[in-house]
């Protein structure tokens, strides 16, 4: 029972950072208005067809009518299509043909169209989800899903064994007992969070952080660290400590910075900082310092936070 | 439900006898909290299992006791809320211990209706059940779980976990082989080692030394964990090995398979294809009553100091160290060092290098980033391989088994296992180095860690 507990908390946990990520990036990317060269606001949507291959749209005003979005994806005839909205959070929102949906009022900026006179309702672990057709690939599967890379899909199978989903099998939505598919973690790459300890000085010191996974390796990213003032020509830069199999009872060893920092005034790179590492999609700048003293049970993310502001303080060309 | 058993570890088992001397012939009662070790397919049945590993005992204060006889004792219950709370928070299973100064280890029709009741309320609570331990004055200990409120089971099988080491409740007579053995021992320390099951991690010089002992005496259930292939240069200590194996390039698991079902003595024998420590390890570790540590590796060393410690499963570990000073002085020294509640650790006692870990870890799992430190001189690196000799890797092996049967049949006195015993070949003697554990070292010295079982993260640490 805590077994699984504690498997679904990891993939709550991991799940959830996903989401945050993808977020993230829809912030970014958006749906603010852009301004073209006629001088005129504009709304970007992708829309997508069955295969989830998505297409860029602009509309002229964020209200627009299902039937505009369907006429844009070039379904014909309109009324055998169905557009459905992909909320920032991944669910769906079916437009109605004459809905005036607000795009920027949701934060929309994907939507779905496809051919149906009905949608085929199914969960994904606990989030329902529909397709607008009865036939969906494992590929298509995965991508709803938003299952990162070490995650199989499982159909659940009633009265026998659950099937394992690969991108290229067709499920048929319209079978009968087809209703949920359960996602898994992969046994061998098998996601981490941090020890309970480090936790509860993170959270205690009010550190803003992150715990980043990249194949085999785990890091934990101290966001927004205040610098020593007027020492380089950045105030705040974040923190990257890769932490080996083994911690606590294994030390880590060098920690990285993002950005770059160089000395105010002389803009020169601090000693031994030369060396660049890419990890979870970021270029970081090694800070190679060395302190093997370590004491199991004692030592924590405390001595390592202790260790990266000396040697911040510290820092000469 | 699946089937469970228990793991009672010594500083409990010790706090639970207390409870006899402090009723001073009238019943007493305690609290307790056991972690919970789960086990998705055990390796020999391929069936789910539970164990229940002892956690934590709670005192019941002179307070909340209202009455007591040598055939009961009555206790106010507030406290219990409080456990289920604390049980609830942490996913704990709540328990309850009481004494039968006068009586059997056996549970009486007044405890049937007591437990029913708090058993009806921890359900209620949400627990997964509700333990109920009883300890009899000649000191026999009984338990059972209540999974629903109405049906208790019983706890047949628990093993007893400190410098000595029982399995109670085990049935079965020892093979006929097993007849010289039964002359030295008797017939029930005979049945407590075919009744362990044994862990192997490693299958190198000492795993191949070791494996054939556990065979010999009796052991009916053994899981080895391995993943190397056996070349040339293991044929001077391999026990079991084969020149053709060499050319067959056969994993070091098939050939002790081998040296097994030629036996036919009777043992099952199932091979994990992983180092211990990785995740595809666990359940079968888990599923364990003693685990030999015979790998050369510092990262699964560190990995199973740290597992003995949360799951109170034994962990009897093997080191070795060879070299040949200038001149004609050697260096010739084997140790052996037992996990067990009470003993130092493997930190403590300054027998592993956390750093090496770090970077046999990073060898194994992200070769690019280690060579990449290597060239900058940042690891310490592997260097050559270190000289080896089947004499005293064979001795080793046997030095660690002796340890066990000095555990499970006292051959050694009524303290059992000593927490590190080191061999110097070289000298001819036997060093008992005193080692003193860390105060809050995680593997040996924290309460909160101790029998723990099942967190998440695994073990609390990174993996
Ligand atoms: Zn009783
Ligand atoms: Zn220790």
């Amino acid at each position: 029972m805590k077994n699984i507990d504690a498997n679904l908390n990891s993939m709550f946990f991991i799940t959830l950072r996903v989401v945050q990520t993808i977020s993230l990036m829809m912030a970014k990317e958006g749906i603010q208005p852009m301004n073209k060269h006629t001088g005129k606001m504009t709304f970007r949507v992708r829309i997508a067809d069955e295969n989830l291959n998505f297409k860029d749209h602009a509309f002229d005003d964020p209200k627009v009518l299902g039937r505009q979005l369907i006429e844009a994806a070039g379904g014909h005839p309109v009324d055998e299509h169905v557009a459905i909205a992909i909320l920032p959070n991944g669910d769906f929102e079916d437009i109605r043909l004459d809905e005036s949906y607000d795009l920027r009022g949701r934060g929309v900026e994907k939507v779905l169209v496809a051919r149906s006179d009905r949608s085929f309702k199914f969960k994904i672990d606990d989030a329902d989800l529909e397709w607008p057709r009865a036939c969906i690939s494992g590929f298509v599967l995965r991508k709803l899903a938003k299952l990162p890379p070490n995650y199989n899909l499982w159909q659940e199978i009633p009265g026998q064994h659950d099937k394992k989903i690969t991108d290229t099998d067709v499920i048929n939505l319209a079978d009968a007992g087809v209703e949920r598919f359960v996602s898994l973690i992969d046994q061998t790459t098998e996601g981490d969070a941090l020890p309970s300890k480090d936790q509860t000085y993170l959270s205690g010191h009010g550190y803003e952080f992150e715990v980043v996974t990249e194949g085999v390796n785990t890091g934990i990213v101290l966001k927004g660290l205040p610098l020593p003032d007027g020492k380089y020509e950045h105030t705040a830069a974040d923190v990257l400590i890769l932490l080996p199999r083994g911690y606590p009872d294994c030390p880590p060893d060098m920690f990285y910075v993002a950005p770059k920092l160089t000395l105010a005034g002389t803009g020169q790179v601090p000693k031994a900082c030369t060396v660049e590492h890419r990890f979870g999609g970021r270029v970081w700048q090694r800070w190679s310092r060395h302190n093997n003293a370590w004491r199991p049970g004692i030592d924590g993310l405390q001595t390592m936070v202790a260790r990266v502001q000396t040697a911040l303080a510290e820092a000469q060309a | 439900m699946r089937a469970s058993d228990l793991i009672l570890l010594g500083p409990h088992r010790s706090q639970i006898r207390s409870l006899l001397t402090a009723g001073a012939g009238s019943e007493r009662s305690a609290y307790m909290l056991f972690g919970i070790a789960d086990i998705e397919a055990d390796p020999w049945t391929n069936q789910p299992r539970r164990r229940l590993v002892s956690h934590r005992f709670h005192a019941i204060g002179d307070d909340d006791l209202i009455s007591a006889s040598a055939r009961h004792v009555t206790w106010q219950t507030d406290g219990f809320m409080r456990l289920l709370n604390e049980a609830k928070a942490n996913g704990l299973i709540p328990a309850l211990v009481h004494t039968h100064p006068k009586g059997h280890a056996k549970f009486s029709e007044q405890d049937n209706r007591n437990e029913a009741e708090l058993a009806r309320t921890a359900a209620l609570k949400g627990m997964p059940g509700l333990i109920s331990v009883v300890i009899a004055g000649n000191g026999d200990i009984a338990a059972r779980i209540w999974a629903q409120a109405d049906k208790a089971e019983g706890l047949g099988r628990i093993l007893h976990v400190g410098p000595r080491l029982q399995i109670s409740g085990l049935k079965g007579t020892p093979a006929d082989f097993l007849d010289r053995q039964v002359r030295l021992f008797g017939k029930e320390a005979t049945r407590q080692l075919s009744g362990f099951r044994c862990g192997v991690a490693g299958g190198g010089a000492t795993g191949s030394a070791l494996l054939p002992l556990l065979l010999r005496l009796g052991v009916q259930e053994a899981v080895q964990f391995d993943k190397d292939i056996i070349d040339e240069t293991n044929l001077n200590r391999l026990h079991g090995g084969r020149r053709s194996d060499v050319d067959a390039k056969l994993p070091k698991t098939a050939i002790h398979t081998r040296t097994v079902e030629d036996s036919g003595l009777g043992m099952t024998l199932v091979s994990v294809d992983a180092w211990a420590g990785h995740p595809a390890t666990w359940d079968a570790l888990k599923a364990c009553d003693v685990i030999f540590c015979c790998t050369d590796d510092h990262a699964g060393r560190l990995f199973l100091n740290r597992f003995a410690r949360f799951y109170g499963i034994p962990v009897i570990d093997v080191g070795l160290a060879m070299q040949r000073r200038t001149g004609a002085a050697y260096d010739l020294f084997a140790r052996v060092s037992t996990l067990v509640p009470g003993h130092p650790c493997l930190l403590c006692g300054g027998y592993l290098d956390p750093r090496r870990a770090r970077e046999e870890s990073m060898r194994r799992n992200d070769p690019d980033a280690y060579d990449r430190l290597k060239e900058e001189a940042y690891v310490l690196g592997e260097g050559d391989p270190s000289p080896a000799v089947v004499t005293f890797t064979t001795e080793a092996a046997t030095m660690a088994v002796n340890e066990w049967l000095a555990g499970v049949t006292g051959l050694a006195g009524e303290a059992g296992m000593l927490p590190t015993r080191i061999r110097r070949f070289h000298a001819r003697d036997e060093r008992r180095p005193f080692v003193e554990p860390r105060p809050d070292c995680p593997c040996c010295n924290q309460a909160a860690t101790l029998g723990r079982g099942d967190v998440y993260p695994f073990l609390d640490m990174v993996t």
